[in-house]
Protein backbone atom coordinates (compact mmCIF):
# COMPACT_ATOMS: atom_id res chain seq x y z
CA UNK A 1 0.00 0.00 0.00
CA UNK A 2 2.59 2.29 0.97
CA UNK A 3 5.13 1.84 -2.02
CA UNK A 4 1.83 1.82 -3.87
CA UNK A 5 1.12 5.26 -2.82
CA UNK A 6 5.22 6.32 -3.04
CA UNK A 7 4.79 4.86 -6.64
CA UNK A 8 2.00 7.06 -7.28
CA UNK A 9 3.76 10.35 -6.16
CA UNK A 10 6.88 9.86 -7.97
CA UNK A 11 4.94 9.25 -10.79
CA UNK A 12 3.15 12.36 -10.31
CA UNK A 13 6.13 14.58 -9.52
CA UNK A 14 7.41 13.76 -13.21
CA UNK A 15 4.06 14.23 -15.13
CA UNK A 16 5.74 17.52 -15.79
CA UNK A 17 9.22 15.99 -17.52
CA UNK A 18 9.35 16.37 -21.16
CA UNK A 19 6.30 18.59 -21.35
CA UNK A 20 6.07 20.57 -24.23
CA UNK A 21 5.57 24.59 -24.06
CA UNK A 22 2.87 26.39 -24.08
CA UNK A 23 1.86 28.38 -27.30
CA UNK A 24 -0.01 31.30 -27.18
CA UNK A 25 -2.72 31.71 -29.69
CA UNK A 26 -2.49 32.98 -33.07
CA UNK A 27 -1.85 36.72 -33.78
CA UNK A 28 -0.63 37.08 -30.28
CA UNK A 29 1.96 40.39 -31.74
CA UNK A 30 -1.24 42.07 -33.81
CA UNK A 31 -3.74 41.54 -30.63
CA UNK A 32 -0.80 43.08 -28.41
CA UNK A 33 -0.19 45.86 -30.99
CA UNK A 34 -4.20 46.61 -30.59
CA UNK A 35 -3.37 46.90 -26.62
CA UNK A 36 -0.70 49.55 -26.92
CA UNK A 37 -2.88 51.64 -28.95
CA UNK A 38 -5.41 51.62 -26.57
CA UNK A 39 -3.29 52.26 -24.25
CA UNK A 40 -1.82 55.22 -25.45
CA UNK A 41 -5.32 56.55 -26.06
CA UNK A 42 -6.60 55.87 -22.73
CA UNK A 43 -3.26 57.51 -21.19
CA UNK A 44 -3.61 60.31 -23.34
CA UNK A 45 -7.23 60.78 -22.51
CA UNK A 46 -5.93 60.46 -19.01
CA UNK A 47 -3.32 63.50 -18.88
CA UNK A 48 -6.45 65.51 -20.76
CA UNK A 49 -8.34 65.07 -17.71
CA UNK A 50 -5.34 66.06 -15.08
CA UNK A 51 -4.80 68.93 -17.37
CA UNK A 52 -8.48 70.10 -17.27
CA UNK A 53 -8.61 69.56 -13.88
CA UNK A 54 -5.88 71.38 -12.87
CA UNK A 55 -6.73 74.14 -14.98
CA UNK A 56 -10.39 74.62 -13.70
CA UNK A 57 -8.90 74.35 -10.28
CA UNK A 58 -6.58 77.30 -11.03
CA UNK A 59 -9.59 79.31 -12.45
CA UNK A 60 -11.80 78.64 -9.70
CA UNK A 61 -9.06 79.74 -7.33
CA UNK A 62 -8.34 82.97 -9.66
CA UNK A 63 -12.03 83.66 -9.86
CA UNK A 64 -12.21 83.57 -6.10
CA UNK A 65 -9.62 86.11 -5.34
CA UNK A 66 -11.06 88.26 -8.11
CA UNK A 67 -14.61 88.20 -6.53
CA UNK A 68 -13.67 87.90 -2.21
CA UNK A 69 -14.32 90.32 -0.20
CA UNK A 70 -13.22 90.49 3.38
CA UNK A 71 -15.65 90.85 5.94
CA UNK A 72 -15.29 94.27 7.53
CA UNK A 73 -13.34 94.16 10.67
CA UNK A 74 -15.29 94.30 14.02
CA UNK A 75 -13.64 96.02 16.70
CA UNK A 76 -14.06 94.31 19.74
CA UNK A 77 -14.10 97.20 21.83
CA UNK A 78 -17.18 98.48 20.40
CA UNK A 79 -18.86 95.21 21.08
CA UNK A 80 -18.03 95.39 24.89
CA UNK A 81 -19.14 98.63 25.51
CA UNK A 82 -22.38 97.87 23.35
CA UNK A 83 -23.04 94.94 25.68
CA UNK A 84 -22.50 97.30 28.55
CA UNK A 85 -24.81 99.32 27.64
CA UNK A 86 -27.58 96.59 26.72
CA UNK A 87 -27.39 94.76 29.81
CA UNK A 88 -26.91 97.19 32.27
CA UNK A 89 -23.58 96.40 33.31
CA UNK A 90 -21.24 98.02 35.65
CA UNK A 91 -17.77 97.94 36.39
CA UNK A 92 -17.26 95.32 39.13
CA UNK A 93 -14.44 96.31 41.56
CA UNK A 94 -13.49 93.26 43.42
CA UNK A 95 -11.15 95.01 46.22
CA UNK A 96 -14.18 97.47 46.81
CA UNK A 97 -15.36 95.63 50.07
CA UNK A 98 -11.96 94.63 51.55
CA UNK A 99 -11.38 98.44 52.06
CA UNK A 100 -14.27 98.60 54.35
CA UNK B 1 17.68 57.61 -55.80
CA UNK B 2 17.80 53.84 -57.56
CA UNK B 3 21.15 53.41 -56.10
CA UNK B 4 19.88 54.45 -52.35
CA UNK B 5 16.74 52.06 -52.62
CA UNK B 6 19.39 49.74 -54.01
CA UNK B 7 21.17 50.14 -51.00
CA UNK B 8 18.38 50.38 -48.54
CA UNK B 9 17.15 46.50 -49.36
CA UNK B 10 20.66 45.15 -49.03
CA UNK B 11 21.15 46.96 -45.73
CA UNK B 12 17.50 45.27 -44.35
CA UNK B 13 18.88 42.17 -46.33
CA UNK B 14 22.12 42.17 -44.42
CA UNK B 15 20.80 43.30 -41.26
CA UNK B 16 18.39 40.21 -41.33
CA UNK B 17 21.30 37.64 -42.41
CA UNK B 18 22.94 38.96 -38.61
CA UNK B 19 20.32 38.70 -36.52
CA UNK B 20 19.93 34.80 -38.48
CA UNK B 21 23.28 33.93 -37.40
CA UNK B 22 23.48 35.40 -34.14
CA UNK B 23 20.02 33.25 -32.95
CA UNK B 24 22.13 30.56 -33.90
CA UNK B 25 25.06 31.36 -31.74
CA UNK B 26 23.82 33.86 -29.10
CA UNK B 27 20.72 35.63 -28.70
CA UNK B 28 20.53 38.52 -30.62
CA UNK B 29 19.10 40.40 -28.14
CA UNK B 30 21.67 39.88 -25.48
CA UNK B 31 23.48 42.43 -27.69
CA UNK B 32 24.23 45.80 -26.49
CA UNK B 33 22.68 46.92 -30.76
CA UNK B 34 19.34 45.28 -29.90
CA UNK B 35 19.15 46.91 -26.56
CA UNK B 36 19.44 50.28 -28.20
CA UNK B 37 17.16 49.34 -31.35
CA UNK B 38 14.42 48.52 -28.70
CA UNK B 39 15.31 51.98 -26.39
CA UNK B 40 15.01 54.03 -30.20
CA UNK B 41 11.83 52.54 -29.96
CA UNK B 42 12.21 50.37 -33.19
CA UNK B 43 9.18 48.50 -33.99
CA UNK B 44 10.52 45.40 -35.90
CA UNK B 45 13.36 44.94 -33.72
CA UNK B 46 10.09 44.87 -30.76
CA UNK B 47 8.23 42.58 -32.90
CA UNK B 48 11.01 39.78 -33.29
CA UNK B 49 11.39 40.50 -29.17
CA UNK B 50 7.52 39.54 -29.01
CA UNK B 51 7.87 36.54 -31.56
CA UNK B 52 10.71 35.02 -29.60
CA UNK B 53 9.53 35.52 -26.09
CA UNK B 54 5.77 35.32 -26.47
CA UNK B 55 5.96 31.40 -25.89
CA UNK B 56 8.30 31.54 -22.85
CA UNK B 57 6.86 34.23 -21.75
CA UNK B 58 3.43 32.55 -21.92
CA UNK B 59 4.95 29.51 -20.72
CA UNK B 60 5.51 30.87 -17.13
CA UNK B 61 2.32 33.01 -16.61
CA UNK B 62 0.48 29.38 -17.54
CA UNK B 63 2.47 27.52 -15.25
CA UNK B 64 1.97 30.07 -12.15
CA UNK B 65 -1.75 30.93 -13.02
CA UNK B 66 -3.77 27.27 -14.56
CA UNK B 67 -5.86 29.59 -16.51
CA UNK B 68 -4.88 30.25 -19.95
CA UNK B 69 -6.81 33.18 -21.27
CA UNK B 70 -5.67 34.96 -17.97
CA UNK B 71 -1.80 33.74 -18.92
CA UNK B 72 -2.29 35.61 -22.65
CA UNK B 73 -3.86 38.64 -20.79
CA UNK B 74 -1.11 39.10 -17.80
CA UNK B 75 1.53 38.15 -20.93
CA UNK B 76 0.54 40.61 -23.03
CA UNK B 77 0.71 43.10 -20.08
CA UNK B 78 4.54 41.66 -19.69
CA UNK B 79 5.28 42.97 -23.04
CA UNK B 80 3.37 46.36 -22.48
CA UNK B 81 5.46 46.88 -19.87
CA UNK B 82 8.87 46.01 -21.66
CA UNK B 83 7.46 48.30 -24.47
CA UNK B 84 6.97 51.36 -22.11
CA UNK B 85 10.08 50.78 -19.42
CA UNK B 86 12.95 49.57 -21.51
CA UNK B 87 14.75 52.48 -20.85
CA UNK B 88 14.89 51.28 -17.53
CA UNK B 89 17.12 48.24 -18.50
CA UNK B 90 20.55 48.68 -17.46
CA UNK B 91 21.97 45.73 -19.17
CA UNK B 92 23.39 44.30 -15.67
CA UNK B 93 21.56 41.28 -16.45
CA UNK B 94 20.75 39.48 -19.81
CA UNK B 95 17.57 40.68 -21.39
CA UNK B 96 15.84 37.22 -21.24
CA UNK B 97 16.41 37.41 -17.44
CA UNK B 98 14.45 40.78 -17.16
CA UNK B 99 11.82 39.48 -19.38
CA UNK B 100 11.54 36.69 -17.16
CA UNK B 101 11.85 38.45 -14.11
CA UNK B 102 9.15 40.89 -14.90
CA UNK B 103 6.52 37.63 -16.15
CA UNK B 104 7.22 35.73 -12.62
CA UNK B 105 6.51 39.56 -10.89
CA UNK B 106 3.51 40.07 -12.77
CA UNK B 107 2.13 36.65 -11.98
CA UNK B 108 2.69 36.88 -8.13
CA UNK B 109 0.54 40.04 -8.43
CA UNK B 110 -1.87 38.37 -10.40
CA UNK B 111 -2.17 35.62 -8.21
CA UNK B 112 -1.92 38.00 -4.92
CA UNK B 113 -5.03 40.09 -6.85
CA UNK B 114 -6.93 36.84 -7.10
CA UNK B 115 -6.87 35.68 -3.56
CA UNK B 116 -8.05 39.38 -2.56
CA UNK B 117 -10.64 38.89 -4.86
CA UNK B 118 -11.82 35.44 -3.54
CA UNK B 119 -11.03 37.06 -0.13
CA UNK B 120 -13.77 39.78 -0.89
CA UNK B 121 -15.92 37.70 -2.94
CA UNK B 122 -18.60 37.40 -0.48
CA UNK B 123 -19.06 41.31 0.20
CA UNK B 124 -18.40 41.98 -3.91
CA UNK B 125 -21.03 38.92 -4.39
CA UNK B 126 -23.74 41.07 -2.09
CA UNK B 127 -23.75 44.49 -4.33
CA UNK B 128 -24.33 41.87 -6.75
CA UNK B 129 -20.65 42.03 -8.67
CA UNK B 130 -19.45 39.51 -11.17
CA UNK B 131 -19.90 34.99 -9.84
CA UNK B 132 -16.28 35.57 -11.91
CA UNK B 133 -14.75 36.98 -8.92
CA UNK B 134 -14.72 33.36 -7.26
CA UNK B 135 -12.82 31.61 -10.04
CA UNK B 136 -12.48 28.01 -9.58
CA UNK B 137 -9.19 26.85 -11.68
CA UNK B 138 -9.44 22.86 -10.79
CA UNK B 139 -10.19 21.99 -13.97
CA UNK B 140 -7.27 23.20 -15.68
CA UNK B 141 -4.94 21.27 -18.36
CA UNK B 142 -1.87 22.45 -19.29
CA UNK B 143 -1.95 22.30 -23.07
CA UNK B 144 1.62 21.22 -23.40
CA UNK B 145 1.44 18.23 -20.60
CA UNK B 146 1.43 14.46 -22.62
CA UNK B 147 -2.43 13.13 -22.88
CA UNK B 148 -1.28 10.27 -20.77
CA UNK B 149 0.17 12.50 -18.57
CA UNK B 150 -2.79 15.14 -17.86
CA UNK B 151 -4.37 13.46 -14.54
CA UNK B 152 -1.13 13.26 -13.08
CA UNK B 153 0.10 17.34 -14.42
CA UNK B 154 -3.61 18.11 -12.99
CA UNK B 155 -3.13 16.64 -9.53
CA UNK B 156 0.33 18.20 -9.14
CA UNK B 157 -0.86 21.52 -10.69
CA UNK B 158 -2.84 21.87 -7.51
CA UNK B 159 -0.12 20.71 -5.12
CA UNK B 160 1.62 23.57 -6.97
CA UNK B 161 -0.79 26.10 -6.00
CA UNK B 162 -0.36 25.38 -2.12
CA UNK B 163 3.45 25.92 -2.46
CA UNK B 164 4.79 28.89 -0.98
CA UNK B 165 5.35 32.08 -3.31
CA UNK B 166 9.29 31.86 -4.09
CA UNK B 167 8.82 27.94 -4.42
CA UNK B 168 6.05 28.38 -7.06
CA UNK B 169 8.14 30.67 -9.24
CA UNK B 170 10.97 28.34 -9.11
CA UNK B 171 9.34 25.28 -9.41
CA UNK B 172 7.46 26.20 -12.28
CA UNK B 173 10.48 27.97 -13.78
CA UNK B 174 12.48 24.79 -13.41
CA UNK B 175 10.17 22.45 -14.45
CA UNK B 176 7.63 23.75 -17.20
CA UNK B 177 10.20 26.26 -18.48
CA UNK B 178 13.33 24.30 -18.40
CA UNK B 179 15.48 26.67 -16.72
CA UNK B 180 19.11 25.63 -15.19
CA UNK B 181 18.86 26.77 -10.93
CA UNK B 182 21.69 29.00 -12.21
CA UNK B 183 19.18 30.91 -14.47
CA UNK B 184 16.82 31.15 -11.99
CA UNK B 185 18.74 32.58 -9.45
CA UNK B 186 19.73 35.22 -11.92
CA UNK B 187 15.54 35.87 -12.54
CA UNK B 188 14.89 36.07 -8.72
CA UNK B 189 17.96 37.90 -7.72
CA UNK B 190 18.98 35.07 -5.23
CA UNK B 191 22.19 33.25 -4.84
CA UNK B 192 22.39 29.61 -6.34
CA UNK B 193 22.24 27.92 -3.13
CA UNK B 194 18.91 29.86 -2.07
CA UNK B 195 17.62 28.43 -4.99
CA UNK B 196 19.03 24.94 -4.59
CA UNK B 197 17.15 25.38 -1.05
CA UNK B 198 14.12 26.61 -2.65
CA UNK B 199 13.56 23.51 -4.84
CA UNK B 200 14.64 21.27 -2.38
CA UNK B 201 12.01 22.55 0.24
CA UNK B 202 9.13 22.68 -2.80
CA UNK B 203 10.27 18.90 -3.99
CA UNK B 204 9.63 18.12 -0.07
CA UNK B 205 6.63 19.86 0.08
CA UNK B 206 5.29 18.29 -2.70
CA UNK B 207 5.87 14.60 -1.60
CA UNK B 208 3.92 15.41 1.45
CA UNK B 209 1.34 17.03 -0.15
CA UNK B 210 0.92 14.49 -3.20
CA UNK B 211 1.30 11.43 0.08
CA UNK B 212 -1.93 12.94 1.95
CA UNK B 213 -3.82 13.04 -1.25
CA UNK B 214 -3.45 9.64 -2.67
CA UNK B 215 -3.94 8.05 1.12
CA UNK B 216 -7.11 10.44 1.24
CA UNK B 217 -8.01 9.20 -2.19
CA UNK B 218 -7.57 5.32 -1.76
Amino acid sequence: MKNEINDKVEKTLAAFDNMERAEVKPFFYTRLQGRLQSDDKSMAIQRKFVWATVVVILILNSLFYAFYEPAEDINTDDVIVQMYDEYNIEQIDLLEDVGE
Amino acid sequence: MLFLIEWVTIKKESDTADKTILSENTSFFDTQEAILQLKAGDEATFKDLVLKFQNKVFNVCVGMLKNSEEAEDLAQEVFVEIFRNIDQFNAEAKLSTWIYRIAVNKSLEHIRYNKRQKRFAWLTSLFGADEDLARNYSDFYHPGVALENKERAKVLHDAIDKLAENQKAAFVMHKMEGLSYQEIAEIMQLSLSSVESLMHRAKKRLRELLNDFYKNDS
